[in-house]
């Protein structure tokens, strides 16, 4: 009975074990297995005891589930077969498994020791591109996965206002109509607006510039980052009656009030205004102005908001808001403008032109380094593959030589499988090695870009790496490993070992097969790096460009910022006052020839008014421009190098009294209204006054938007005249002495002037201009370094397959030589065949390029994607590396003495 | 001597074991094992896992195949799966026997193995 039961309970366990096997399998056999083990169990039961019976069932069953997973995971595979199974404890299913890993890791461990030179080179080939790949990723990671630390950024969104009929994308916002949608909108959790800006920080007598963020009240709240001690601002906070109060950012914080807590209630004198304090934002509130050193309410600025018509009529700030739970972005879209049409008839038309917008503030943000980030970004996968490429020749060429192990390994009962798998545990831990060198350069790198990337852009970024960072890093090595290490390994375990064995101890040369294989490497090597070459060449070509641009002033001039508190200098007659004292007395420092002041430097920012013409042609279909409007001083032309195309600067006493009578217009605003440059006695004046000014001279265009930029019209109004109440200005001044060496000078000048006025960002010109385009040199240069390295690899890979080839010619030669080859003609085979491999690299390269860089064209400026110099720059720098990579080998193969070549065999 | 040598060789044990027991004549997988244990003297003891692995095996090499003409139904009246070697079958056994036979007796030869032991 009892019998009966286990051998039921045996046969039933025994079935199930059958669906371990392949389905063919199981098809073609599983009905013959159970019956023979029916049979079995039969005999069993008679021979032996009950518990002999269930003993031997039982190892028929754990055989049973090792056949089965051998049979699905290794094929019908090798057998394993035992004798004596009494004295064999069965194995268990999966302890060969791991046996074979250990003892694979073990062997592979061994080899890579034994050679350590080739695998120093490997495992360097692999953690460089490796490392630039995890590199690039952590900034494109934090850029687009991982962006700002604030909660639920992709909740956020931009706001904007926006005209088209007027030719501008961004207006910016108007204080009314904010504090109007802040009111109606029911689309957004919340909502505010905020504008960078600068303070004077009076501590004793020393005077220090701050970096103010004036923003609405629920700032904090949009961005997720409630104050990390003390309290939030609430609406009463941002009233015109409010006492004033701020929140320090965390690393002023820190590094003025060295993390006391105490500062809460204490206050702080700005621009002569007593400041309460009171609370600290944690360390994640750094956007969008990282440099931010306090928020104040927006109504606590002298730009907002007690004057209703300036309220309205001027745009200047940026707009942010959280979206509420449930609503989509056209929501929102739909929101504002419903809460916008109302204003129409409180404010204007105007207000039909200027509209809200919304984008996703991400988009908004990040949108313009996409582009880059993408060419970086494939550049390193670029490079990464000329690297594995380079391995793989490396491995391929070596496993010939190992042809003779392989082969002996085969002959005494390695199967193809356990081989291949070897070979690629060996490349697995190479590429281990490899990655986790190339992690930590990946990680160092990073470290680096960071410190090199412009701040504004990048300096949110923390410097630290995430999961996403090392699942990364194992992905692209495990991918090298594969990538790199399948070819040879598959290669290898074709050795037939009779070949491999009656070859003898003789070093075996590879067959045509796999010196094909190695060459196609070679020409995909060569191909990706000159496509890589290509792309870094034409923005290296872009950069050249922007840098021969004439930008229509000098460069080696020197400028510093001035910026008066607004309290003390409420009067305008204060102010210029104060300047023109500072201005003489510049004038008179030894080596200054010439001090000019200007409200706007080139490269710092807009600002723009609209201007009417008089008698001038009415603008062709309405598109009546911003003009850029700047105030100077009449010798700021001569200070900066600005030259005139007609007529002069005004008059130094033009604004006296308090209504200008001159101003000096650009080329483009003469050419836009009036087709010529010779417009001087023409009057204009900006929109919405009275008096007609009356042009006395057409100034050369500058660049004043950045090198690649186009200039707009714009004009120049006597500084004494501005048409806003700006508190700071740029003094540039010419002249030998015209360093940052004058900066101690100017500084105890201001100081005996008034101490409570700090100097702001002493520099050349030059730097400013540079400063515009830093990024621009930063991404070219990273991908300069890419190509650079890529090319390297593929001329070394080009050099070792030559010299590999030629070592494994060498009896060839020597037969060829023994029969009246002459040295040169070998000499000329080899470099044929080298030139074969690489002008065939080069040519797949060239066209890969033509279209790749397509892609491109956004970021080129005054080139096309194929641009000749580029292209053909690229073929000769590939061309003489080629050459120079073949030239070694090739003298190598014609200096073989055919009696040792011969003797060797 | 003049046989091709197949490209098989050497045989697995295992599989040498299988094609033994099939040199009398056409077995079903039971009787294999049965015929691999008596040949064996109770040394070998195959299980049917390994035995339908090695028949797969050596199917698919073309050492094995399919009785054409199967024996009458067995005792309990089911039908059977006859495996029979193919000619090829019987070649590589032969071959690999006196493989292992010349290995024998140049072990015997080089005074490794007793003959007596041989039997």
């Amino acid at each position: 009975m009892m019998r009966a039961l286990i051998f039921g309970a045996l046969r039933r366990a025994h079935a199930a074990t059958l669906w371990l096997y392949p389905r063919d399998f199981r098809r073609a056999y599983a009905q013959d297995m159970d019956e023979t083990f029916f049979d079995l169990c039969a005999t069993e039961t008679q021979l032996r005891s009950t518990h002999g019976l269930a003993a031997s069932g039982s190892w028929y069953l754990i055989r049973a589930v090792g056949n089965g997973l051998g049979a699905r995971f290794r094929g019908t595979g090798r057998s394993s077969f035992s004798i004596s199974p009494r004295f064999d404890p069965p194995s268990r299913p999966g302890e060969t498994l791991v046996t074979n890993l250990l003892q694979d890791l073990r062997f592979a461990f061994r080899t890579v020791t034994k050679n350590p030179g080739f695998s120093l080179i490997v495992v360097g080939l692999l953690a460089v591109g490796v490392g630039a790949n995890t590199a690039i990723y952590s900034i494109f990671n934090s850029i687009y996965l991982n962006p700002v630390p604030y909660a639920e950024p992709h909740r956020l969104v931009q706001i904007d206002e926006t005209a088209p009929e007027l030719n501008l994308v961004s207006v910016g916002i108007s204080p009314a109509d904010f504090l109007a949608w802040q009111d109606g909108q029911q689309s957004l959790e919340s909502i505010a607006v905020y504008d960078g800006s600068a303070m004077n920080l009076l501590a004793g007598d020393e005077a220090t510039r701050v970096s103010t963020m004036a923003v609405t009240w629920q700032m904090a709240a949009v961005l997720g980052t409630p104050p990390l001690i003390g309290r939030d601002f609430t609406a009463d906070d941002d009233t015109d009656e409010a006492q004033p109060v701020t929140l320090l950012t965390h690393s002023m914080w820190q590094e003025r009030f060295g993390g006391d807590r105490d500062v809460i209630g204490s206050t702080l004198r700005l621009d002569e205004l007593e400041f309460t304090v009171i609370g600290v934002l944690p360390p994640d509130a750094v956007m969008p102005y990282v440099e931010t050193d306090l928020w104040v309410p927006l109504h606590q600025t002298d730009r907002c908001c007690d004057d209703p018509n300036r309220n309205a009529s001027s745009f200047w700030l940026s707009g942010i808001g959280r979206i509420a739970d449930g609503v989509t972005l056209d929501q929102v879209r739909e929101d504002l403008k419903r809460v916008h049409a109302p204003l129409v008839e409180t404010l204007g038309d105007s207000r039909e032109t200027i509209t809200p917008v919304a984008f996703p503030y991400l988009e908004a943000t990040f949108g313009d380094t996409r582009p880059v980030a993408m060419l970086l970004f494939a550049a390193v996968g670029i490079l990464l593959l000329v690297a594995c490429a380079n391995v793989g020749g490396l491995l391929l060429a070596r496993a010939t030589d190992r042809q003779r192990e392989v082969g002996l390994r085969i002959a005494i009962g390695a199967g193809r499988g356990r081989i291949i798998r070897q070979l690629l545990t060996e490349s697995a831990l190479l590429a281990g090695i490899g990655g986790t060198v190339g992690m930590l350069l990946g990680y160092l790198g990073f470290r680096g870009l960071l410190r090199i990337l412009p701040e504004s852009d990048f300096g949110w970024v923390s410097a630290s790496v995430d999961w996403r960072f090392a699942v990364f890093s194992v992905a692209v090595s495990a991918l090298a490993a594969l990538l790199f290490g399948l070819a040879p390994a598959f290669s290898a375990s074709r050795v037939s070992p009779q070949q491999a064995l009656r070859d003898g101890g003789q070093r075996t040369s590879a067959g045509p097969g796999k010196r094909r294989t190695l060459k196609s490497l070679v020409v995909a090597e060569i191909a990706l790096a000159a496509v890589l070459l290509v792309g870094s060449g034409l923005l290296l070509r872009a950069l050249q460009h922007l840098n021969d641009v004439e930008p229509g002033f000098a460069t080696d001039r020197y400028t510093v910022g001035l910026a008066l508190p607004a309290l003390g200098y409420e009067d305008r007659d204060a102010r210029t006052d104060f300047y023109d004292a500072v201005k003489t007395r510049i004038e008179s420092l030894p080596g200054v020839e010439s001090v000019g002041l200007t409200t706007r430097l080139p490269m710092e920012g807009h600002n723009g008014n609209f201007f009417d013409v008089d008698g001038g042609e009415p603008p062709e279909d309405n598109a009546n421009p911003v003009i850029l409007t700047r105030t100077a001083t009449p010798d700021y032309f001569e200070a900066i190098g600005i030259q005139f195309l007609a007529g002069s600067a005004f008059d130094a006493n033009d604004g006296r009294d308090g209504v200008a009578q001159t101003i000096v217009v650009n080329e483009a605003f003469a050419q836009h209204f009036w087709n010529r440059t010779d417009v001087v006695g023409e009057r204009v004046r900006p929109s919405g006054t009275e008096d007609w000014l009356t042009i006395v001279g057409v100034n050369r265009d500058t660049k004043h938007y950045g090198l690649d930029e186009p200039m707009r019209p714009g004009v120049f109004l006597p500084y004494r005249d501005h048409l806003q109440a700006l508190p700071s200005i740029a003094i540039a001044v010419a002249g030998p002495g015209a360093t940052v060496e004058i900066t101690p000078a100017i500084r105890e000048i201001v100081r005996e002037l008034d101490s409570g006025v700090p100097l702001v960002r002493p520099r050349i010109i030059a730097d400013l201009v540079q400063s515009s385009f830093y990024e621009r040199r930063v991404f070219t240069a990273l991908l300069g370094i890419f190509a650079t390295v890529a090319v390297l690899l593929a001329v070394t890979g080009l050099y070792s397959t030559l010299s590999y080839t030629v070592g494994q010619r060498r009896h060839e030669i020597g037969v060829r030589m023994a029969l009246g080859a002459r040295s040169a003609e070998v000499q000329r085979a080899i470099l044929r065949d080298g030139a074969a491999v690489a002008g065939l690299g080069l040519v797949i390269g060239l066209v890969l390029s033509a279209f790749a860089t397509q892609a491109m064209s956004s970021v080129l400026f005054g080139i096309q994607p194929l641009d000749a110099v580029t292209y053909a720059s690229v073929v000769a720098v590939l061309a003489t590396a080629a050459v120079l990579a073949n030239w070694l080998p090739a003298r190598r193969a014609s200096r073989t003495d055919p009696t040792s070549a011969l003797r060797a065999e | 001597m003049s046989k091709e040598q197949p490209a098989a060789t050497p045989l697995r044990p295992i599989e040498f074991y299988v094609l033994l027991g099939l040199v009398q004549g056409e077995l079903h997988g039971y009787a294999i094992i049965q015929r691999t244990a008596e040949q064996s003297n109770g040394r070998v003891r195959l299980d049917p896992g390994t035995l339908y692995r090695a028949i797969a095996r050596l199917r698919q090499a073309g050492l094995l195949e399919e009785a054409e003409r199967k024996p009458a139904e067995d005792a309990a009246g089911r039908p059977r799966r006859y495996y029979a070697l193919t000619r090829e079958g019987r070649n590589v056994a032969e071959i690999e026997a006196r493989r292992l036979a010349d290995l024998t007796r140049d072990a015997v030869a080089a005074g490794l193995l007793d003959k007596a032991e041989l039997g």
